[in-house]
């Protein structure tokens, strides 16, 4: 059919038309500005706590108290800083915690994917009862697992060690789970054809499912050293010296019974979610990958 | 010179029987194609020759070694998947000389037979790129590429064109048939697609419900199905079958049912007299939609049908008659005019008709004969 030239429209009809345009032109502007204006408000609302704390940590303890707050302290106050860094040890809990969190997260990736794969991809007996048994402890809470696994770290004489914070951690089947649920989505003639260039159980594995499954595993990874960064319960009730404390017990053991030094408290919360924030600014494009996975057609 | 040889393969599937009993002779270089609908057990008896599926019971031999209990890898087969499997992380080259990297060859020797594997499919240009870069032709090409540079005794197709849109599905068709002359390779070859089977294989193994039907020439499987089954499945538009009784009379034989008395020309007669067995019974018979024709003027009519609808498909056109309750393909000339409600006459190609027996046999296939090619291992 054929479309008449604008030009050859009346000018009523093209009035009309200009009017309409305008019209909608105005209402994308308004309905622009509002989200903007809400999503600021969510924005506020969540960074507040942490611009807080930020504030708090160049201040010296006596000026929190002051009224009104002052809220960017002028000049700011480093003394928290090295205070923290130069007197307490406070590296000390930093090493700890990486090679604790480190660890567990390095080996959790390799077990949970190697247990994926056999739950995604193998055929064995009593796969699904072995499975459902796995997912069925996720049901069991970890408070009601924290003294018999304090009663077993203790017999194994591991309080007040590396191995003592980082072998309990490991067995939690969630990664397994997330892991062989990515794995099963990959095409199984895939493994088939690689079984046919001869690889191995393990190469297929090794060469042809870690690297197709990167996005997932980076998410993993990432949620593992975040728990384990964060852990608090289990690394206080295993150790109980100075040097084998992790940041998070340590930042407790700050606070002493009648005074604390919210300026240093704070200061060691700023020092401790630096790590993870700029972690995840680093691969925030996995997590999209990860979670957009399946979404879109290949 | 045998190549695979199959000896009474069965696959189970806890109740379900796939593959039942299966002997098969693959001969060298061949071509040769496993034909039948979805869920028929084609693609497993493909998938235990190259080892990826365990076979239950029965012997499978490839170059007169039994590999029942060998890894894919070391069969020397390679195999082309329907979704071509390519790996979504490596370059085409990387692809492509996967198998001899894995096998510990030197990478400059790895790289020279990619190269040469590249410019025998044209790949050349694309060989750093990734799969998720190519389109499906080229997908295509690369997972073929993937099988000829290993060098195996056997290739094993498995239904490698389906995904490709009509027209490239046509180019590659004989592109694939260039590249067997060249490589003078055993193809074993798994589709559902009739007419890829009828153009490319030098035999057609018909498959049913895990049961081999017949071997053969796919024109000889075409002109002599040995049941109802092969007949229905070969052809398109589908053969037409009618069931009724063979009786005698007077002279000659009566085909007849509820709405058709047909008295069956003399050559058919002559046909049914050297028969084993007594054909008198319950029967179908079968025409194919093109061994029907138009009675020409003065000619008597062996029966009369009423146009229906009308297919043209440009190089033929598909009239659809109704001959009392039933319906009838027929395919005729692309620029006859037809009339919807129109009468016709029709002519039979006696010497092309099918009797199946009550069990759906065909009563004129040479039973013994396609015994024989099945059983011949």
């Amino acid at each position: 059919m054929a479309v008449p030239h604008p030009q050859v429209r009346p000018a009523s009809v093209r009035l009309e038309i200009e009017q309409a345009e305008r019209r909608s032109r105005r209402r994308r502007a308004l309905r622009l500005v509002l989200s903007y204006a809400l999503l600021l408000l969510a924005c506020a609302v969540a960074i507040f706590p942490f611009f807080y704390i930020l504030s708090l940590s160049f201040k010296q303890s006596t000026a929190l108290v002051t009224y009104p707050p002052q809220w960017i302290p002028n000049p700011p106050y480093y003394g928290n800083y090295t205070t923290l860094l130069f007197e307490k040890p406070f590296l000390r809990w930093g090493l700890n915690t990486l090679i604790v969190a480190g660890s567990v997260t390095l080996i959790k990736l390799l077990i949970d994917t190697m247990a994926g794969y056999a739950f995604a991809k193998l055929e064995f007996p009593f796969k699904e009862q072995l499975f459902l048994f796995i997912l069925a402890t996720m049901m069991i809470p970890f408070a009601a697992t924290l003294i018999p696994t304090f009663l077993i770290v203790r017999e194994l004489k591991l309080q007040n060690s590396y191995l003592g914070l980082i072998l309990p951690a490991l067995a939690s089947p969630i990664g397994i789970f997330m892991m062989r649920q990515f794995i099963e989505s990959l095409p199984t003639d895939l493994e088939n054809a690689a079984r046919m260039d001869g690889c191995s159980e393990f190469a297929i594995y090794w060469r042809i499912i870690l690297p197709l499954i990167q996005p997932a595993l980076v998410v993993l990874g990432i949620f593992t050293f975040m728990t384990q960064w964060t852990a608090f319960v289990w690394p206080l009730v295993i150790t109980n010296t100075d040097e084998m404390r992790v940041l998070t017990v340590g930042l407790a053991s700050l606070k002493g019974q009648w005074v604390t030094d919210w300026g240093l408290v704070a200061a060691g919360s700023v020092l401790i979610m630096l790590p993870i924030t700029i972690l995840f600014i680093f691969f925030q494009r996995y997590f999209i990958a990860a979670s957009l996975a399946g979404a879109i057609k290949e | 010179m045998t190549q695979v040889e199959l000896v009474e393969v069965v696959k189970r599937y806890k109740e379900v029987l796939a593959v039942d009993h299966v002997s098969l002779t693959i001969h060298d270089q061949e071509f040769l194609v496993l034909l039948g609908p979805s869920g028929c057990g084609k693609s497993t008896i493909l998938r235990m020759i190259a080892g990826l599926e365990p076979i239950s019971s029965g012997e499978i031999y490839i170059e007169g070694q039994l590999v029942n209990y060998k890894a894919p890898k070391e069969r020397n087969v390679a195999m082309v998947f329907q979704n071509y499997a390519l790996y979504p992380h490596m370059m085409v080259q990387e692809n492509i000389g996967f198998s001899l990297k894995l096998a510990g060859q030197a990478r400059a020797s790895v790289s020279d037979k990619v190269a040469e594997v590249a410019r025998a499919l044209q790949l050349e240009a694309l060989l750093r790129r990734l799969p998720g870069q190519l389109s499906g032709g080229q997908r295509q090409r690369v997972a073929l590429g993937r099988a000829i540079i290993r060098n195996p005794s056997v290739f094993l197709m498995d239904e490698p064109l389906s995904n490709l849109d009509a027209a490239l599905r046509v180019q590659t068709r004989s592109e694939l048939l260039k590249l067997h002359e060249r490589l003078q390779a055993t193809v074993v070859y798994v589709t559902h697609d009739q007419v890829e089977a009828m153009t490319m294989g030098h035999r057609i193994v018909v498959m049913n419900r895990g049961i081999i039907q017949q071997v053969g020439p796919p024109q000889d499987v075409y002109d002599m199905p040995v049941n109802l089954f092969v007949a229905g499945f070969l052809g398109s538009p589908s053969i037409n079958l009618f069931k009724g009784r063979l009786e005698r009379h007077d002279q000659g034989w009566l085909f007849s049912n509820s709405w058709l008395r047909l008295l069956l020309a003399e050559e058919f007669g002559a046909r049914l007299a050297a028969l084993d067995q007594d054909p008198r019974g319950e029967v179908t018979l079968g025409i194919r939609p093109e061994d029907l024709g138009l009675a020409a003027s003065g000619v008597e009519a062996d029966f009369y049908g009423e146009v229906h609808f009308l297919e043209p498909v440009g190089s033929d056109k598909y009239v659809s008659l109704r001959v009392g309750e039933e319906e009838l393909m027929l395919r005729t000339a692309p620029r006859l005019t037809l009339q919807k409600g129109q009468q016709i006459g029709l002519t039979l190609a006696w010497s092309r008709l099918h009797l199946f027996d009550a069990a759906g046999r065909n009563l004129f296939a040479d039973s013994r004969a396609a015994v024989a090619e099945v059983a011949s291992r």
